[in-house]
């Protein structure tokens, strides 16, 4: 790691020119330069301060990448085209740009339906030899619509890879402000939101958040500039703590902050979207405190310090992404232009695509320069920009993996930062709610320093699936059995060493609108062949369950686990589970902790197991589980603690498709089969949001930080 | 050129080290000079990035200087001492240390003065506190034992919070014995949960941490029943800090890169204070009474911290 981490050091900074010695360099670039015309298209005739606080950004930019190049021998000069996309027909500018040669990147639009007409019109390009390499950079475009409409588009769409929108989508924004209403002693809700497509985002998802993060979402309204009057007094009653506000223009945010103030009642607080962070709303709400949450730039970059120098002020939401978007454009034309193609697209992709090297800020001058000479000697490396990491979904490549977002308020009359939050966290940057609260309550420590008798060599390895309910509507525990059971059965086992318990009633439902199918997701592949099912789940009892496991066969348990104390047995449960019992069938007294225990005992005096996995999928589930503790080699991953639900997902056909935990266990260990138990907590109790994930009886298995998966898959 | 090493996975934390980006930032601005922003994940990257430095792999010009950019790296420093040359074309500056490493610079920033002020306006402000809120003790949180500045600026609060009070009734709470002391917010979050029982009001010299401090305030507000001292920067807009000790490391960054650029003579070490604007506290616009006191006890505050 050391030794790597050097290489890194020598690769970005070291490198190679002796013009680096200058503290000024030459002021004209020497050699090649090329001159490229990149469109910005933002709402520039605002009479307030955000055009001009856009213009002097991307001013900015432009003179470091100009100033980054000197002295290089090749170079690319940048020449801004304005668009004011509040004046212009921003149908009529978006064809015409996207039959314009001499643009190969459009920086924008700002406002988000702009950016969904534009993204629209660069799809729907055919003659993609006339204009090829084109390249869209968005620094907004968050609503999950656009984003949805782009990605469907976007298979047939000729112009491959033409969307790069520097956010994430306004989802993570609304389980931001969620986070925000929470931690501030939220537990009802409500939600007032513009009537577009701005505001849909918000409409879509905040019920949903809200109820996955334990909060009763009582008042959800959309409102347009005819209504918003009529709906503010209902919003101020609505007995929510917390009024989460969507509003993008002055008028509607004055007309919230008023109805607050004039109501004598106990009226919920307000938490602002980012739309309400410009100079505008601030000059007219004078130094009302209002709170909220905005994309801002990772703090960890720099760039608000040297924004701050820059101009004696602080960054709005956005600035660090349209920095980012020219920055980006910029890197793209000079490889192309080094490539030797022209094409930006491909450049794009070639940038974006490395995760050579930690990450590194590459948005001030001196970073600047590096980079550029590392695009000249066609080398390329992690980056970040001012606004954080630039990793994007590699399936759509449409919008960024992570963004930064600022919890702000207006105090003195300035906005001023109180905390950075994204949905990962890290040590500057607090996690949103999800998992925040674990990590501030339950996240489980596990000790580093177990040690337990020595394992004999692994001889065998079996596996139990059992689905506990049956009935359309336990399509996802269904589906969960089956991804499972495709999974061992990648992994090396046959259906000798595997016992499948499943009532098979789901496939051929008349529901279904996939007929003979079982799906995770409407995406997903089809789970529902080359299945040995064993049992019935109708056809036997819990007390059956564990003749099973423990290896007594008889007429009737022709099928069960011939393992030795030398094999290690997995076994995934998935159903229902009530307070201190799972159930089994229509069953809900049998299966209790006091049975785990019987079950877990009978297994060791038999020796039926060097070691044993349970993962178990339902709710309660951690409180019956605590029966295997004590017990030498065995240890349970519960998706649920002991008074917890466990959670659906992917309602695609009128049930749920997966439950959350399972998903995330499925995907983890997919895509690392080897992974240490403890990155496997963390993952899952991370991206279980709604249930907190509980490992039992760690202690007397492994060392979880040094024993992996691997040994059951 | 000037390389900065910032403190570890220090940038972000709206203080300390956000000040010295920040005076490194000016400087670029107003002199046009290059600046290369390192900002290390771990000891071990910074070890790296200074011997990267003084092996010409890193930063490399004819002129230049390194800012190791705080007093933890005092270490690591050390450990290259002999490879280092207190020369005015290849200068290296250690922030934060209180010895004189002879061919380091150093610069160490005293807070005895401001935290006496601080610790005085803490014992007549807790006076001024309303019944339930008084009768709770007050509580020191110190990012570790180790770091003379930490220590400097408790022995400060001390004397002041007594000098009004006559007495004290302070706890004092050591986060770690390392530097994590510096970046552990969330931990300081919890605590806050343990704290609020017993303390009315926290005064957190633990740098970045003292974030997790802040946020529990503000969410919790008057239910949390604690009031706290801003730390390194003006902390008032979370709304229960009356007042906050500062470190203006931008001014003091700033002024130094500016006289090594200009070849102006330099002392190897340099302890900044009160008296030289390099700190002092900043009063929340919601406890205008305190201002005339902070004005008050200035002198006081700047003849304790100096004759030390």
């Amino acid at each position: 790691m050391r030794h790597s981490y050097l290489h890194i050091i020598l690769t970005l900074l070291l490198l190679v020119s002796c013009s680096d010695g200058d503290d000024h360099v030459d002021m004209h670039p020497s050699g090649d330069v090329v001159r490229e015309r990149v469109a910005v298209v933002l709402p520039l005739s605002n009479s307030g301060r955000q055009s001009e606080r856009m213009r002097r950004t991307v001013e900015w930019v432009c003179r470091n990448i100009e100033y980054a190049q000197m002295g290089q021998e090749r170079s690319v000069r940048i020449d801004v085209e304005w668009h004011d996309e509040d004046r212009e027909d921003i149908h009529r500018l978006s064809e015409q740009l996207a039959g314009r040669s001499d643009i190969k990147v459009v920086v924008g639009p700002y406002h988000i339906e702009n950016a969904h007409i534009m993204s629209g019109v660069f799809g729907q390009v055919d003659d993609v030899d006339a204009v090829p390499n084109k390249v869209m950079i968005c620094p907004r475009m968050s609503s999950d619509e656009a984003v949805r409409q782009f990605n469907m588009s976007a298979s047939t769409a000729k112009l491959s890879h033409f969307l790069w929108a520097l956010s994430e989508t306004d989802i993570t924004q609304c389980e931001v402000l969620l986070s925000r209403a929470y931690n501030e002693g939220a537990r009802k809700v409500g939600l007032l939101a513009c009537d577009d497509m701005y505001g849909n985002t918000f409409y879509n998802w905040f019920a949903y958040q809200a109820v996955e993060m334990g909060m009763k979402p009582v008042y959800v309204e959309h409102f347009d500039d005819d209504d918003l009057e009529r709906k503010l007094p209902s919003a101020m009653s609505c007995g929510a703590d917390f009024l989460i506000c969507v509003a993008s223009d002055t008028r509607s945010v004055n007309a919230i902050i008023d109805a607050q103030s004039s109501n004598s009642s106990s009226t919920p607080k307000l938490l602002f979207s980012d739309a309400c962070r410009t100079d505008e709303i601030l000059n007219s709400c004078g130094n009302t405190n209002i709170e909220g949450v905005s994309l801002c730039a990772d703090p960890q970059s720099g760039f608000i310090q040297g924004y701050h120098a820059q101009f004696d002020d602080i960054p709005t939401s956005y600035e660090s992404l349209l920095y980012d978007a020219v920055m980006l454009a910029a890197y793209s034309l000079f490889d192309a232009f080094c490539e030797g193609d022209g094409n930006v697209s491909k450049a794009l992709d070639r940038l974006l695509a490395s995760s050579y090297g930690s990450e590194t800020y590459v948005w001030d001058e001196f970073s600047m320069h590096r980079m550029f000479q590392l695009i000249n000697q066609r080398r390329y490396i992690n980056m970040a920009g001012a606004s954080g990491t630039l990793n994007f979904d590699r399936s759509t490549f449409s919008n960024v993996t992570h963004s930064t977002y600022s919890h702000w308020r207006v105090y003195n009359g300035k906005f001023v930062d109180m905390e950075y939050v994204s949905s990962e966290g890290n040590n500057r940057v607090s996690p949103t709610m999800g998992s925040w609260n674990w990590k501030t309550s339950e996240l489980q420590q596990f000790a580093n320093d177990v040690s337990v008798s020595d394992y004999p060599a692994l001889h065998d390895r079996w596996a139990v699936v059992v689905c506990t309910s049956s009935g359309w509507f336990n399509y996802r525990h269904h589906a969960d059995a089956l991804s499972v059971y495709q999974l061992l059965k990648s992994h090396g086992y046959d259906d000798e060493h595997i016992v499948l318990i499943l009532d098979d009633d789901v496939a051929f439902d008349h529901r279904n609108p996939l007929q003979g199918e079982v799906r995770n997701s409407m995406e997903g592949e089809n789970l529902y062949h080359d299945l040995v099912i064993d049992y019935r789940l109708k056809d036997l009892t819990p007390q059956d369950f564990q003749r099973i496991l423990c290896g007594e066969s008889d007429e009737r348990l022709t099928n069960v686990v011939s393992s030795d104390n030398d094999d290690n047995v997995f076994v995934y449960w998935v159903g229902h589970g009530l307070p201190d019992v799972l159930v089994w069938g229509y069953d809900e007294k049998t299966v209790t902790a006091r049975f785990m225990q019987s079950l877990q005992e009978n297994m060791v005096l038999q020796g039926k197991y060097r070691k044993m996995m349970w993962l178990t999928e339902a709710c309660f589930s951690g409180s019956v589980m605590q029966g295997i503790k004590g017990y030498a080699g065995c240890m349970a991953m519960c998706s649920a603690s002991d008074n917890e639900q466990s959670w659906g997902e992917n309602n695609g056909i009128g049930t749920w498709m997966t439950n959350r935990f399972t998903r995330i266990w499925r995907e983890t260990v997919t895509l690392n089969p080897a992974i240490s138990f403890n990155d496997l907590y963390v993952h899952l109790a991370k991206g279980t949001v709604g249930s907190h994930v509980k490992v039992i009886n760690e202690n007397r298995f492994d060392n979880l930080y040094k024993s992996s998966v691997r040994e059951f898959f | 050129m000037v390389t900065v090493i910032h403190g570890v996975d220090g940038l972000g934390d709206m203080g300390y080290n956000d000040l010295v980006a920040l005076g490194t930032a000016k400087v670029e601005r107003q002199r046009s000079l290059l600046v290369n922003r390192l900002t290390p994940r771990s000891m071990e990257e910074a070890d790296d990035m200074i011997r990267g430095w003084l092996n010409h792999e890193i930063g490399n010009a004819p002129r230049r200087l390194l800012i190791v950019g705080a007093d933890s790296y005092e270490q690591l420093v050390r450990k290259y001492a002999e490879q280092i040359t207190d020369d005015d074309e290849e200068r290296v500056l250690l922030l934060g240390s209180g010895n004189d490493l002879k061919t380091v610079h150093t610069i160490s920033v005293s807070y005895y003065g401001a935290c006496y002020k601080v610790g005085y306006l803490s014992a007549m402000f807790k006076d001024m506190l309303g019944s339930g809120w008084k009768e709770k003790r007050t509580l020191v949180v110190c990012a570790n034992p180790n770091v003379a500045g930490i220590t400097e600026g408790l022995e400060g609060f001390l004397e002041g919070y007594v000098d009004y009070a006559n007495e004290h009734d302070v706890d004092i709470e050591y986060l770690d014995r390392g530097v994590l002391g510096f970046e552990m917010q969330n931990t300081v979050y919890r605590k806050c949960f343990e704290w609020m029982q017993d303390y009315s009001l926290v005064f957190p010299l633990c740098g970045g941490s003292a974030n997790g401090l802040y946020d529990f305030c503000h969410e919790y507000g008057d239910n949390a029943q604690i009031v706290s001292i801003g730390i390194d920067a003006d902390k008032s807009y979370y709304g229960s800090v009356p007042f906050s000790v500062v470190k203006r490391m931008d001014k003091i960054v700033f002024d130094y890169i500016i006289s090594w650029y200009d070849r102006r003579p330099i002392v190897s070490h340099q302890r900044i204070g009160l008296a030289e604007g390099g700190t002092d506290i900043v009063i929340s616009i919601d406890s205008p009474e305190l201002s005339e006191v902070a004005e008050k006890i200035q002198n006081v505050a700047i003849s304790k911290e100096t004759n030390r």
